[in-house]
């Protein structure tokens, strides 16, 4: 018979809620909670031999002291998997369960399974170490969570690995796995072209992006000569030694620099980092990647109010959506402070 | 930008990579490697064009929009 241990925390324990969080860590025997719905969908092939019981307070206030005895017990009881949770979209709890999984797979070797809401915080943390199940957002859906985390579960303690994300309903680690496929890449295209010219339905191969949120337009500015404007690039213009260390691909950061400094263009001179595109005639004149000549003489013709006198810049290339709309409210929320109106922004 | 009420109008060679991207207030300019720049202008010429560029994207963030746009080359 398959040996499970089972995390829980305080509420799902049954010890209390939140007046109730910094209960210690303790181990108890058999099924606990949820752990007696894992315990009906085992049936004969599996046990739950052991709970384990930690605060949501008390686990964050040393989490690694808890970890450690944690661990202890638990390569003492030499399970064949540990599951934890589900958390559900709880913060602390999700992040416990998935310390605790990552922490018995990398330290002890054995297999560990949690269930969390796909975008709970420990998603974001642990996602890429830890197998999740994915989970509604409340424990009204604990019937289901159960069902995925003893399937995914057993299968791992089985030894047979994982399915594909969408097959265990999991949460994608991020990585592909090779397997082989009844039909050569191209007649496998051609059938996916052939279904959808005769309006078929059919399965894209790789899972695209969200789509962005069409964003509706800002009103426009009523009177240019009275605008204060903003240069912004995703061009990778930085002084030359990029003392702010934007990354040339897949940008986290940005930064923004004098317009006076990028005039005078020396001692530091600028470059692009942006390894998207060949920067050769940038680099011998950043006005074409920022044009700043252009906008200062409509400044100084009184065509725009006022040139705001630093550029913003990050790199665009291969930069997540979520990243560039991070930096774009970050950007703008300095552009408001500064009172900038209207902004013009060029991309490569 | 446009989230927080700045309009902003983007110079690109990638106008419908930019339209699917999200951007409202596009406009074509240059190529990939220099959306402000044209090397085989002589300076002074490149800098009378560039202005042209950044004027048209000024007209851009000073018209009502109602959904994005790519702007037509005036």
């Amino acid at each position: 018979m398959i040996r499970v241990v089972h995390y829980l925390n305080q509420f799902f324990a049954g010890i209390g809620g939140e007046d109730k969080a910094d209960a210690p860590f303790e181990v108890r025997e058999g099924a606990v909670g949820p752990g007696r719905v894992l315990k009906m969908l085992f049936g004969d092939e599996a046990e739950i031999v052991q709970t384990l019981v930690c605060g949501d307070n008390a686990f964050h206030a040393d989490p690694e002291g808890n970890l450690a005895a944690i661990i202890a017990a638990i390569a003492e009881t030499a399970p064949d998997v540990v599951l934890a949770g589900p958390a559900f979209n709880a913060g602390r709890y999700g992040l416990a369960c998935a310390a605790v999984c990552a922490a018995v797979n990398e330290e002890l070797g054995i297999p560990a399974v949690t269930g969390v809401y796909p975008d709970a915080p420990a998603v974001d943390v642990f996602g890429t170490r830890v197998v999740m199940v994915a989970t509604r957002d409340s424990a009204g859906g604990m019937k289901d969570a159960a069902g995925r985390l003893a399937d995914v579960g057993l299968r791992l303690a089985r030894g047979e690995g994982l399915l594909p994300a969408d097959e265990d309903g999991r949460i994608p680690m991020g990585y592909r796995a090779n397997r082989v496929a009844d039909k050569p890449v191209a007649t496998r295209a051609l059938d996916m072209l052939m279904a959808r010219l005769r309006d078929e339905p059919f399965t894209s191969e790789i899972e695209l992006p969200d789509q962005v949120e069409p964003v509706p337009p800002a009103p426009a500015v009523a009177d240019l000569s009275k605008t204060t404007v903003a240069l912004i690039t995703e061009g990778g213009l930085v002084p030359e030694d990029n003392p702010d260390r934007i990354e040339s691909s897949s940008a986290t950061k940005w930064a923004r620099y004098p317009l006076a400094m990028l005039a005078k263009n020396e001692n530091p001179a600028f470059k692009s980092i942006h390894a998207g595109y060949d920067s050769r005639w940038v680099d011998a004149d950043p006005n074409r990647l920022v044009p700043l000549d252009a906008a200062r003489a409509l400044e100084e013709e009184g065509v725009i109010g006022k040139l705001h006198e630093y550029f913003y810049v990050t790199t665009g290339n291969g930069t997540t959506v979520t990243h560039a709309e991070r930096m774009g409210e970050e950007i703008a929320i300095q552009l408001i402070a500064d009172g900038v109106q209207a902004a013009i922004l060029t991309s490569t | 930008m446009e989230k927080n009420g700045i309009p902003a109008a983007l110079l690109t060679a990638m106008t419908s990579m930019a339209k699917v991207a999200g951007a409202n207030r596009i406009l074509a300019s240059g190529l990939i490697p220099h959306a402000v720049g044209d090397p085989s202008r002589t300076l002074d010429e490149e800098i009378a064009w560039r202005k042209g560029q950044v004027t048209k994207a000024l007209n851009a963030v000073a018209t009502p929009l109602d959904e994005a746009q790519i702007f037509p080359d005036w």
